[in-house]
C-alpha cells in the first residue's frame, strides 16, 4: 500500500534526519514505528503526509510516487495526518474544527455536511462540544477533535503522530479503540509511537527505526514480547536528535 | 448636558468609522504579526481614489466603497508578493521597516498625482444634520458609519463563516495544523494582507466624505490605528472596535473641552500610557514572546 | 598589510583630511554637505545602540533631534548664553525622555518598541506647535544670530559636530566592547535567554536607550543654532527619523563605523535631490526616492555596504575563516581548577547544609485546558545529582522552566536554599544561584564562544556594566571553564558556527559562569554521540565532587541511573515515584509509564527512601 524505499530526509540546512529508510505499510493494517527519540520515526510521517520534502528515494502508494506533492495533493489521494500537538484552531469552534478537515473538498457541500454528521455519531464529544471553542477542550478532548477531523476526507491511509502524548490510561484506550475501529473499516493506519508497548498493542506490524535507518520489521506481537526491546528502550541510546 | 451628550454621539458616530479604518491593520497584525505602517497610506490612497471617482462620475461617495475596496484588495495582494513576504522571511522587524518605506513611497506618489492641497469630498449632504430634541445628527457621520459597521459585519462573517476566512484563522494560530488539511499558507497570508489593505480601502472612501485630507494625513491616521489596535489589544478585532470607540471619544471630549488642537495629541498619548501600564491593551492576550508555550 | 592596519590608515586619512578641511577649502556648500553628513552620522550612530546592537528599532530617533534643540534653544534665549553651552543639556534632557520611553520595553518586545517610539516623535512633534506659548508653535522660534566673523562663519558648527561625532562613536566603541554592550548583543541574540544567565535585561534596555537619545540631543543644540531658527515640522520630522534608519542600514546595521558610513553615502544623494528637485513636488519625489531606497536596501542589501565589503575584502584575500565544526576535542577531560574549587565548595557549619538545597511544593502550570505539571512536589537534596525522568508530555521540561522563571506557575511554591524564588524574574533567580542548560541549545550564535560566557552575570551595578566585557580575573575565569569542559581552543569562534554537541559544552560553561548552587541541565545527552556523553558525565561527576548540586532531566536512562543520587519519575505532571536509581529501576510503576500504557495507580505505590 505504501512503500518508502531509500527515503533520505531533513531540516533545512542541517544533516539527514533519514538516512535510507526502507518498509512497506500493508493494505488494511495497522503499523507502528518505534524508535529511541530522535530516531526521526516523525519525520518519515512528515514526508509521507508533504510537510517535509524528501532530499532521495521514493514513497509509493500504490504505485504513485506522492514524495514532494504538496499536502493539498497528499490528501486528496486520501493520505491523512494527525498532527502531534498543537493542531486544533483554538479560536474556531469544535465543529469548524471538524469541517476544516475537509479544505481540500470544500466545494462539495451536501457530502461534507454528511459526512460530518456521521462523525458526530462515532464521536459523541463532537455532537455535545459543537459549539464551544476548541481552546476550552482537554488535551485527551483535543485528541479527539484532530481524530474526527482527519476523517473528514474518509481517508484511505490515516498517519498518527504520537498519539498518546500527553493522554490519560483512559482516554489512550478510547483512542486505541477508535483507531481499531477505523481500521475494521479497511483504513490503512500508519502509527508513530514513543509509548511502544500502547503502539504496539494496537498494530499488526512493527517498524524499529533507530538512527534514521530501519533496525528492524516484524509482526507487532512478537516485538513487544522480544526481550530486547525494553534494553532497546530503557537502554536508551540516543544518536541524533531533530532539530 | 446637551453639550456633552451631542459630544458622545459624535464620537460614537466617528468611533464606527475608526473600526473600520483600524480593522484592516489588526487583521494582518493578527495573521502574521507583522504591523503593516504602509496602511495609512492605503487609506489616504484609497480617500484620494474616491475624490477622482466622485469628480468623474459623481456617484455617492459611500457607494464608491464597491470600487476602492476591490481595487485597494488589488493593490494589497501585489504588495505582498512583491515586498512583504521577502521582508517577512528574513525578519518581522525588517518586515516593519519595509512597510515604512512603502508607507513614504505611496504618500509621494499621491503628492504627485493630486497635490499637497487639501482635498475633500462633499456630496450634497455633506453638511446637513438630522435634528432629535436638541441632539444633531450630523448626515454624513450617521451614514458613514452605517455604511463602516455594515462592512464591518461583512468582514467579521467573512473570516467566521467562510472557508476563506476560517483558513485565514487556521493559518493564523497553527502553520503545521494548517498545512496538514491542505490550506495554502502562503496564499491563505497574502489574502488575509490583501484583505487588510482592502479594509482601509473602504475606510478610505468613508473618510474622503468626513474629513480633509492631504498626503500627510497619513501620517495622522496611522498614528490613528495604531493607537486604536494597541488600545483594544493587538489582534483582537472586537477590541479594535471597543478601542475606536473609546479613541474617537476621547478625541471629541479633547476637542470640545480642552482644544482641537490637542485632540490630535490623544491617539499618541494613548499609546505610550497604554504600553506602559497595560501592554496587552483592553482585550488582547499579552504579547510576551518569553511566555510561549514550553 | 592586515585588514586593521588597512582600516586604520583609510580612518586616520579620513580624519585627518576632515580636520583640515575648512582650512583647505572655504566652499560653503561643501562645508554645509559635511556638517549635515556629520549630523546624520551622529544620528545613526546613536540610533545603532538601541537598534544594532540591542535589535529595538527606534522609528523616532529624529525626536531627540527636536528636543535637543529646543532645550538648548530656549536655555539659551531665555538665560540668554551661548546655545553651544546649552547643548549639552539639550543631550540630557533627551536621555531623560528615553529612560521614561523605555519603562514601555520593561514588559514589551520588539514591534511595541517601534510603535511606542514612533508615536514619541508625533506626540512631541505636536507639543513643540500646540504649546505656542514656549515653542511660538508653528510660526517657529528665531534664534540669536552667530557673533563671530562670517568668513569662518562655518567653522564653530563644524568643528563641534566633527568633535561629537567622534565622541559618539568613541562612545559607541566602549559600549561594544564593556560588559553592557555585550549584554545588549546578547539581548538582540535571545532577550529570555540573556535574562536566564542573569542579565538584567530592563535596565540595560534602558541605558542604551538613554546613550542613544544623548549624543542626538547634543547634536539638536547645535543644529538648531546652525540652522538658527527652529520650526516642529523640520525639527521632529519622520522623514529624518527614516533616514537615520537608511544611513544605518546602508552603511551596516550593528556595525562600529557601517552609520558612519553610511551617512557620509546618504548626505550627498540628499545635496543632490535638494538641488535637483525644485518646485512644488520636490517633496513628493525625496519620499519616493528614500522610501524606495530604504525598501531596497532593506530587502535587497540588508547587511550594508560595510559588512558585504569586509566580506568582498576576505574573499579577494582568500582569508575565509576555518570551519571548526568537525575536529576532535581534546581527549581528557581537564580537572576542574584548585581556586574554582575552592568557590565551588558550600560554606560548612550552619544547619542550613541539613536541609534540602530546593523544595518544589504544589506546583500547578496549565495552558489553555491542558494541565502541563499539578500538585507537583519533590525536593532536590544539597550536594546530590538528582534526576527527573519521565515520557515524553510529562511536564519535565515544564518544571524547569518554572524552577528558572521563564515561566510563572498557576499555584505552588519553590524554594531555593530556604529562600522563596517562584516569584522573582528570571535574572534575580540566576543571581540567586540558579542556571541551566537547554534541550536545544541556545548559545548567542553571533558572540563568540568566550564572548557567550561574558555574558553571564550574578549581580547587577552600574559599575560592573562599565567594566571592560571581557576582563582581567573575569576572562581567566571564563578561559578555565571553557578548558574544564574542553572548548579552550574555540573560545574566539563564533558560538553559532560550532557543532550541536559543542554549543552544549558552550552553554555548559556559560551557565557555571554563574558557579550556580543548582545548575538544571535540560536532557545534556540528547543529540551527542556516546563520546560525548561520557565526558559529560565525567564533568557533572566532577562538578558534583565539588559540592555543586545537580538537577537532570534525561532520557538516556544508563547515564541517569549511573549519575543520579535520586530520581524522581513525572507522569502527568505528577511525580510517579521517587527513590534510588536502583529501586526506581525496578519500580513497575515506572516501567509501565515508560513502556507500557501510562498507569495513574503508580503515585501510591512508588518506591519513596
Amino acid at each position: 500500500m505504501i512503500t518508502f524505499k531509500g527515503l533520505v530526509a531533513g531540516y533545512g540546512r542541517a544533516g539527514d534526519i533519514l538516512r535510507g529508510v526502507d518498509f512497506a505499510v500493508a493494505e488494511g493494517s495497522i503499523t507502528c514505528i518505534v524508535g529511541p527519540n530522535g530516531a526521526g520515526k516523525s519525520t518519515v510521517l512528515k514526508t509521507c503526509s508533504g510537510l517535509l520534502r524528501p532530499r532521495k528515494g521514493q514513497i509509493l502508494l500504490g504505485s504513485q510516487d506522492i514524495g514532494g506533492l504538496t499536502p493539498a495533493a497528499i490528501l486528496r489521494l486520501g493520505v491523512v495526518q494527525v498532527p502531534q500537538h498543537h493542531g486544533l484552531f483554538p479560536t474556531l469552534t469544535v465543529r469548524e474544527n471538524v469541517q476544516l478537515g475537509a479544505y481540500v473538498n470544500r466545494r462539495q457541500r451536501e457530502r461534507n455536511r454528511a459526512r460530518y454528521e456521521e462523525i458526530a455519531q462515532i464521536f459523541p464529544l463532537i455532537a455535545e462540544r459543537a459549539n464551544d471553542r476548541a481552546a476550552s477542550l482537554s488535551g485527551g478532548q483535543r485528541r479527539t477533535v484532530e481524530f474526527a477531523r482527519a476523517l473528514m476526507l474518509n481517508p484511505g491511509v490515516v498517519l498518527l503522530d504520537e498519539p498518546s502524548l500527553g493522554l490519560d490510561p483512559k482516554a489512550c484506550r478510547q483512542l486505541a479503540s477508535s483507531v481499531k475501529a477505523l481500521n475494521q473499516q479497511g483504513v490503512t493506519v500508519l502509527i508513530v509511537e514513543q509509548n511502544v508497548r500502547f503502539g504496539l498493542s494496537m498494530a499488526d506490524n512493527g517498524v524499529v527505526l533507530e538512527g534514521g535507518r530501519v533496525l528492524h520489521t516484524s509482526g507487532a506481537a512478537e516485538l513487544l514480547a522480544d526481550p530486547d526491546m525494553g534494553a532497546l528502550f530503557f537502554g536508551g541510546t540516543t544518536r541524533e536528535t531533530q532539530p | 448636558m446637551t453639550e456633552l451628550v451631542q459630544t458622545l454621539v459624535f464620537g460614537v458616530l466617528v468611533g464606527g468609522v475608526y473600526s473600520l479604518v483600524a480593522s484592516g491593520m489588526n487583521l494582518v497584525f493578527g495573521v502574521m504579526k507583522v504591523v503593516n505602517l504602509a496602511q495609512g497610506a492605503m487609506l489616504i490612497l484609497s480617500a484620494y481614489l474616491t475624490y477622482s471617482l466622485w469628480k468623474a462620475v459623481d456617484l455617492d461617495p459611500l457607494l464608491l466603497v464597491l470600487v476602492t475596496a476591490p481595487s485597494m484588495y488589488v493593490v494589497g495582494w501585489a504588495t505582498y508578493y512583491l515586498f512583504i513576504e521577502r521582508a517577512r522571511t528574513t525578519d518581522p522587524a525588517m518586515a516593519l521597516v519595509t512597510t515604512f518605506g512603502l508607507a513614504l513611497i505611496t504618500k509621494g506618489i499621491m503628492a504627485l498625482l493630486w497635490g499637497n492641497d487639501q482635498h475633500a469630498v462633499t456630496p450634497a449632504y455633506a453638511n446637513r444634520s438630522f435634528t432629535l430634541g436638541s441632539l444633531h445628527f450630523p448626515q454624513a457621520q450617521l451614514y458613514a458609519c452605517l455604511v463602516a459597521v455594515a462592512i464591518l459585519a461583512g468582514l467579521y462573517a467573512l473570516l467566521r463563516y467562510t472557508w476563506l476566512g476560517q483558513s485565514v484563522q487556521a493559518a493564523a494560530s497553527s502553520s503545521d495544523g494548517a498545512r496538514l488539511i491542505g490550506i495554502e499558507v502562503r496564499k491563505v497570508r497574502a489574502a488575509a494582507f490583501a484583505l487588510g489593505v482592502a479594509a482601509a480601502g473602504a475606510g478610505g472612501a468613508l473618510l474622503s466624505v468626513l474629513y480633509p485630507f492631504t498626503p500627510s494625513s497619513t501620517d495622522h491616521w496611522i498614528g490613528l490605528m495604531l493607537s486604536i489596535i494597541v488600545l483594544g489589544g493587538m489582534g483582537s478585532l472586537p477590541g479594535s472596535v471597543l478601542g475606536a470607540v473609546l479613541i474617537a471619544l476621547a478625541e471629541s471630549l479633547t476637542a470640545a473641552y480642552i482644544a482641537p488642537d490637542w485632540a490630535t495629541a490623544v491617539p499618541y498619548l494613548v499609546i505610550i500610557l497604554v504600553l506602559l501600564a497595560r501592554p496587552q491593551g483592553l482585550m488582547g492576550i499579552r504579547l510576551r514572546e518569553d511566555m510561549s508555550r514550553a | 598589510m592586515t585588514t586593521t592596519h588597512v582600516r586604520r590608515s583609510v580612518i586616520g586619512a579620513a580624519a585627518a583630511l576632515l580636520l583640515l578641511f575648512p582650512v583647505l577649502s572655504d566652499n560653503a556648500y561643501y562645508q554645509n554637505m559635511a556638517i549635515m553628513a556629520f549630523l546624520m552620522a551622529i544620528m545613526a550612530s546613536g540610533w545603532n545602540i538601541i537598534s544594532g546592537y540591542t535589535g529595538y528599532i527606534s522609528l523616532g530617533q529624529s525626536a531627540f533631534l527636536g528636543i535637543g534643540a529646543y532645550t538648548s534653544a530656549l536655555l539659551a534665549i531665555h538665560l540668554d548664553i551661548s546655545p553651544f553651552l546649552a547643548a549639552p543639556v539639550g543631550g540630557v534632557v533627551a536621555a531623560f525622555f528615553a529612560v521614561v520611553l523605555a519603562l514601555t520595553g520593561r514588559r514589551t518586545r520588539g514591534i511595541a518598541f517601534v510603535i511606542v517610539s514612533f508615536a514619541f516623535l508625533e506626540l512631541t512633534g505636536l507639543l513643540a506647535s500646540n504649546w505656542t506659548g514656549l515653542t511660538g508653535g508653528n510660526h517657529g522660534l528665531p534664534l540669536p544670530l552667530p557673533t563671530w566673523d562670517r568668513d569662518v562663519h562655518n567653522w564653530p558648527f563644524y568643528y563641534s559636530l566633527l568633535v561629537l561625532l567622534a565622541v559618539t562613536v568613541w562612545g559607541s566603541w566602549a559600549i561594544r566592547r564593556s560588559k553592557l554592550g555585550i549584554g545588549l548583543l546578547a539581548i538582540h541574540d535571545d532577550e529570555s535567554k540573556a535574562e536566564g544567565v542573569g542579565v538584567r535585561a530592563d535596565r540595560y534596555k534602558m541605558l542604551a536607550f538613554a546613550a542613544s537619545a544623548f549624543p542626538i540631543g547634543i547634536a539638536g543644540g547645535i543644529y538648531g543654532y546652525y540652522v538658527s531658527f527652529l520650526e516642529p515640522a523640520a525639527m521632529f520630522d519622520i522623514v529624518i527619523a527614516m533616514q537615520i534608519v537608511l544611513a544605518a542600514h546602508l552603511g551596516g546595521v550593528g556595525t562600529l563605523w557601517g552609520p558612519v558610513l553610511g551617512a557620509f553615502l546618504l548626505e550627498p544623494l540628499t545635496q543632490l535631490t535638494n538641488q535637483q528637485l525644485s518646485g512644488p513636488d520636490a517633496g513628493a519625489w525625496r519620499l519616493v526616492i528614500y522610501g524606495a531606497l530604504l525598501a531596497a536596501v532593506v530587502l535587497f542589501f540588508p547587511k550594508g555596504v560595510l559588512v558585504e565589503g569586509a566580506k568582498w575584502w576576505r574573499r579577494i584575500r582568500g582569508g575565509e575563516p576555518q570551519a571548526t565544526a568537525g575536529r576532535r576535542l581534546p581527549d581528557l577531560p581537564a580537572t576542574l581548577p584548585a581556586s574554582v574549587s575552592e568557590r565551588l565548595r558550600p560554606s560548612a557549619g550552619d544547619g542550613a547544609l541539613a536541609r534540602p538545597l530546593v523544595t518544589v511544593d504544589g506546583l500547578r502550570k496549565s495552558f489553555g485546558g491542558v494541565h502541563a505539571v499539578q500538585d507537583c512536589s519533590f525536593t532536590v537534596e544539597r550536594g546530590s545529582i538528582t534526576g527527573l525522568i519521565g515520557p515524553n508530555g510529562s511536564g519535565k521540561t515544564t518544571v524547569f522552566n518554572l524552577l528558572d522563571g521563564s515561566l510563572r506557575q498557576d499555584a505552588g511554591t519553590i524554594q531555593l536554599s530556604g529562600r522563596m524564588v517562584h516569584t522573582l524574574a528570571r535574572w534575580q533567580r540566576a543571581h540567586a544561584g540558579l542556571a541551566r542548560t537547554y534541550q536545544a541549545t541556545r548559545v548567542f550564535p553571533h558572540l563568540t564562544t568566550l564572548e557567550n560566557l561574558a555574558v553571564a552575570s550574578d549581580a547587577f551595578s552600574l559599575g560592573r556594566l562599565r567594566a571592560s566585557a571581557i576582563s582581567g580575573s573575569e576572562a581567566k575565569r571564563a578561559r578555565e571553564w571553557l578548558d574544564f569542559v574542553g572548548m579552550g581552543a574555540y573560545a574566539d569562534h563564533p558560538a553559532g558556527q560550532l557543532s550541536y554537541g559543542q554549543q552544549k559544552l558552550v552553554e555548559l560553561a556559560q551557565a557555571l559562569m554563574l558557579e550556580p548552587q543548582l545548575l538544571l541541565l535540560d536532557e545534556p545527552a540528547a543529540g551527542i554521540s556516546p563520546a560525548l556523553v561520557e565526558r559529560l558525565s565525567a564533568i557533572i561527576r566532577q562538578l558534583n565532587g565539588c559540592g555543586m548540586t545537580v538537577l537532570i532531566v534525561e532520557h538516556n536512562m544508563p547515564m541517569v541511573l549511573s549519575l543520579c543520587d535520586r530520581i524522581h519519575v513525572l507522569a502527568q505532571g505528577r511525580v510517579l515515584a521517587s527513590g534510588a536509581p536502583g529501586q526506581i529501576e525496578r519500580n513497575p510503576a515506572v516501567l509501565d509509564a515508560y513502556l507500557g500504557g501510562h498507569s495513574a495507580h503508580g503515585a501510591t505505590s512508588g518506591a519513596t527512601s
